[in-house]
């Protein structure tokens, strides 16, 4: 955080013990001496700082990401923490594409009234036509596109970059890195370390942030999940429940669960009988991942394995209310940290809704799912069916971890979250203006 | 207070007019940005390996041969480049024999390591695709061998319910 001015003057301007042209000299001499040894910038934000802490404006924070433009559970994130922070700063959306207010009402149900959307475009995207802006397109040989967003982010006394995106340099008062998975080692362009905070998203990604780009970040904020259907109960199907995207490398594992299912129904046929497997997820056309999986399920009775491809929020509602158990296996085989559930928000949706989760033994879904007590962790694709056969063939077990499962889930939910981010920010802000 | 307001107001435009006319990061904050880091090879993950070696692999062939030939010499010097040009190939010309003398051997241990890392790279591509192979077999057995498991104590949970705990292999 900024040392301009110094502590000691802004108290006693704001306690008025300096004469009025005293303060005004005063207060030119900190601006000079802050610009004379660390440029405009410092002496900008010096002044914007005097301005926050004697009460002669709101405070402005500005959160960035890269693709507001679309949905995604690191968009709700940042979107849920500048919702929560309203009456405390003027908030400002920066995004690098066109996007509305009342887009982030429909896709995160986010009253965000009130807030400035500013769209800053980046020349080398917009000239490739590209929706999608990938940092990893940038190396050192190229100029780092990112910096008119560094830019921008100096007009405002608090930064919050909640991308994932270590180009952008930092210039406001106090700024937030909001890391949902170091993605890139330190290279070209790396300033994730000249945040004044960095905040993650689970101690899986604490972890990585500290072996990958070589410091300890400061906050953990889990992400918020409220799904609707949690708040009515209907009687539970024999339905095993997964919810993923289908990605074109399958790294979420759906053709995996589907193999494990269909053997279980073939060497074991009455323990499956009257049991459905249900894969949800979102998708991209053209996808062939998806091609392949529906064509290795279609040899079996119809309704066996199901297959729903970007169905509306209220079937999945439907789905998650409907289900007994929740197949999650994103991670399985993969030694790549990034290609492992950094979080897992379905599992916790799942879990709200009463679903005993099965999950991979990784990644964030280890500090989601206790082994045991309120779903079960597998590393392989056969404890999955060990684990599944027991729950089947158990209702008691069942019933009891789901109990425990929707208990442990509450600690996830949006009250909470926006609890700590206005107990963190809220406290930077008593430090910044005194 | 009012007086201050304004006066501060003022300064934050003056410093602002002067922010729009520095578009530089470094001349704004009054220092270097960029840092050089250190590529952390062995901590790579398989897949930043495989990214590393498809990048760094073909680029040796590249670079196998350092002697210099007559047409790397140039000049973009207007008047005094073309004499000198002619001056530099000339020493070229006439050294070639020399040095290409002492490169050759130079130039055969790059070429050699090249295909060295080359034949090691596809070695571990087809061991790791052995590997994953490997790993998908023991994983479909191991499917069998739960299942097995679980119908096996299926079978003794319904004898002992049927004779009453008496044949119940754990309570003898």
């Amino acid at each position: 955080m900024t040392s301009c001015p110094n502590d000691e003057l802004l108290r006693r301007l704001k306690a008025r013990e300096i004469a009025a042209d005293d303060s005004v000299r005063e207060l030119s001499r900190e601006v000079e001496a802050a610009e004379r040894s660390a440029g405009v910038q410092a002496a900008y934000n010096c002044v914007r700082r005097m301005q926050a802490a004697l009460g002669f404006r709101k405070p402005t924070l500005a959160i960035y990401d890269h693709a507001f433009h679309m949905i995604g559970g690191a968009q709700k994130y940042g979107l849920t923490m500048a919702a929560a922070l309203r009456d405390l700063f003027d908030i400002t959306i920066l995004a690098n594409r066109a996007v509305r207010l009342d887009n982030f009402r429909d896709w995160y149900g986010l009253d965000l009234s009130g807030c400035e959307v500013r769209v800053v475009g980046i020349p080398f995207f917009e000239e490739r036509s590209a929706f999608h802006i990938d940092p990893a397109l940038i190396t050192r040989k190229v100029e780092n596109p990112f910096h008119c967003i560094s830019l921008a982010s100096g007009d405002y006394d608090v930064f919050v970059n909640n991308s994932m995106n270590e180009m952008v340099y930092p210039l406001a008062n106090i700024s937030v890195l909001v890391c949902h998975f170091p993605e890139r080692r330190r290279r070209s362009y790396f300033y994730a370390d000249r945040y004044t905070f960095t905040v993650t998203n689970s101690l899986y990604t604490a972890g990585w942030v500290e072996a990958k780009w070589k410091y300890r970040p400061d906050l953990q904020i889990y992400p918020p999940v409220d799904i609707d259907g949690a708040k009515t109960r209907r009687p539970k199907k024999n339905v095993i429940l997964s919810v993923a995207r289908f990605e074109p490398e399958g790294t979420k594992r759906q053709r995996e669960m589907a193999q494990a299912f269909l053997k279980l129904g073939r060497d074991w046929p009455e323990v499956v009988d009257g049991w459905k497997l249900v894969l949800a997820g979102g998708s991209s056309p053209d996808n062939c991942y998806l091609t392949e999986l529906e064509r290795l399920t279609a040899g079996w009775p119809k309704g066996k394995i199901e297959i729903k491809v970007n169905i509306p929020l209220s079937e999945l509602e439907s789905l998650y209310r409907e289900s007994a158990l929740f197949w999650h296996l994103c991670g399985l085989t993969h030694d790549d940290p990034s290609e492992i559930e950094h979080f897992g928000m379905s599992t916790v949706e799942a879990m709200q809704s009463g679903l005993v989760p099965l999950v991979y033994d990784g990644g964030g879904l280890r500090e989601i799912v206790d082994h045991g007590v309120n779903g079960f962790r597998v590393r392989s694709t056969a404890e999955l069916l060990d684990g599944t056969i027991r729950l089947i063939r158990d209702p008691g077990l069942r019933s009891r971890l789901a109990g425990a499962a929707t208990e442990k889930a509450q600690l996830y939910t949006r009250a909470r979250f926006e609890e700590r981010a206005r107990t963190f920010f809220g406290g930077l802000l008593k430090q910044y203006t005194l | 207070m009012t007086d201050l307001n304004q006066e501060i107001e003022s300064l934050r435009r003056e410093l602002e007019e002067k922010k729009k006319e520095i578009r530089s990061l470094e001349k704004l904050v009054r220092g270097a940005i960029d840092r050089d880091f250190p590529l952390e090879v062995g901590e790579f993950s398989e897949r930043e390996l495989e990214d590393y070696f498809r990048d760094a692999v073909s680029p040796l062939k590249q670079v196998l041969d350092p002697r210099p030939g007559p047409k790397s010499v140039r000049s973009h010097r207007k008047i005094i480049g073309a004499p000198i040009v002619f001056l530099k190939r000339l020493f070229l010309r006439l050294s070639g024999f020399y040095t290409h003398l002492l490169l050759d051997e130079q130039v055969q241990f790059n070429r050699r390591s090249a295909e060295l890392t080359e034949a090691l790279v596809t070695r571990v591509r087809h061991y790791r695709d052995r590997l994953e192979q490997a790993e998908e077999k023991v994983a479909a057995f191991e499917e069998s061998l739960v299942i097995l498991k679980n119908k096996l104590e299926d079978l003794r949970s319904r004898l002992a319910a049927e004779t009453g705990g008496r044949d119940n292999p754990s309570t003898r």
